[in-house]
């Protein structure tokens, strides 16, 4: 059995999502800083008639330049996550891999927050990061 | 303090009332705005009574004090308040139909306090923060505390 992933390039950090979370791939966007947000969240991007909530992921590892005000990324995957949507700005985002389940396991190499399992992949080790871990997070605050 | 939105995804406010005025005050990044029918006065460029939040500061700008801010004296439910700004001022009618809710998420367990709870898009391309006066009152004391340092007392509004 194999499960369809994608990978998310941002410097230095390449970790994959699960492909069913991901509702669209928009190229550069503008974003909206917030005042008050929580870290990793620093703002919201318009999508169709609504603002969505932008998560960092630079803001969530160590040596990762976090996104400033007035800077874009060249891509901005949108995710859908439960009933919450969620934009998180990449430079770039592969394509569907389909990646053999058994090459995704229990997180045992990697750090990244928000990422309890691993894939293997390639002969290296990605997180596979869990965005209902953000909703859930969110919610027990 | 404002109806609780969902954590879900935002959607548009969908408030019926149509075109209402705001107070909008230019602040970098990105304006933000106070309903004008909560305006009790605006005292522009003077030194204020009573205690008011730097909102400059509590939006992460820096602080100025007096007399160089305007003071804006607001009325809510739980009481007035005084929140100062050394941005410049200026009234815009919005149409709330376009009020797009903030999603909860961004702010995680500090929603309840969280002032910016909308967003608008003044002539479609420029948004502006619609902050939510009611969620102004209850913000902690040590937001407060850190705001308030920023603004002498002066003479007491009645």
């Amino acid at each position: 059995m194999s499960e369809p992933l994608l990978m998310i390039s941002l410097q230095s950090l390449r970790l994959f999502v699960v492909a069913r979370f991901v509702r669209e791939v928009l190229g550069e966007r503008d974003w909206i800083p917030i005042p008050g947000t929580r870290h990793e969240m620093p703002g919201v991007i318009g999508w169709g008639r609504r603002a969505v909530a932008m998560l960092d992921l630079a803001r969530m590892g160590a040596d990762l330049r976090p996104l400033q005000v007035g800077e874009r990324r060249a891509r901005m995957l949108l995710l859908q996550v439960s009933d919450s949507n969620l934009a998180i700005p990449a430079d770039s985002v592969s394509s569907i891999l389909d990646v053999d389940s058994a090459d995704i396991r229990p997180r045992a190499l990697t750090e990244f927050p928000l990422c309890p399992r691993e894939v293997h992949w390639s002969g290296e080790v990605f997180p596979l990061f869990d965005p209902n871990l953000l909703v859930e997070q969110a919610r027990t605050q | 303090m404002t109806k609780r939105e969902s954590n879900a995804e935002s959607q548009p406010a969908g408030n019926a009332g149509g075109f209402r005025n705001y107070l909008v005050v230019d602040a970098k990044p990105v304006p933000w705005s106070l309903d004008a029918t909560m305006i009790l006065r605006v005292v522009p460029r003077v030194e204020w009574g009573g205690t008011a939040m730097d909102l400059d500061v509590l939006f992460g700008g820096a602080p100025e004090g007096p007399p160089n801010v305007h003071v804006i004296v607001l009325k809510t439910r739980d009481g007035n308040i005084a929140v100062g700004t050394s941005n410049s001022l200026h009234i815009e009618s919005f149409d709330e139909r376009a009020l797009l809710a903030i999603p909860e998420l961004v702010f995680g367990g500090a929603y309840e306090h969280a002032a910016a709870k909308h967003l608008i898009f003044a002539q479609e391309t420029q948004p502006v923060i619609v902050l939510d006066i009611g969620a102004l009152g209850t913000l902690s004391n040590t937001q407060c505390q850190v705001a308030c340092s920023r603004i002498t007392v002066g003479e007491t509004e009645s």
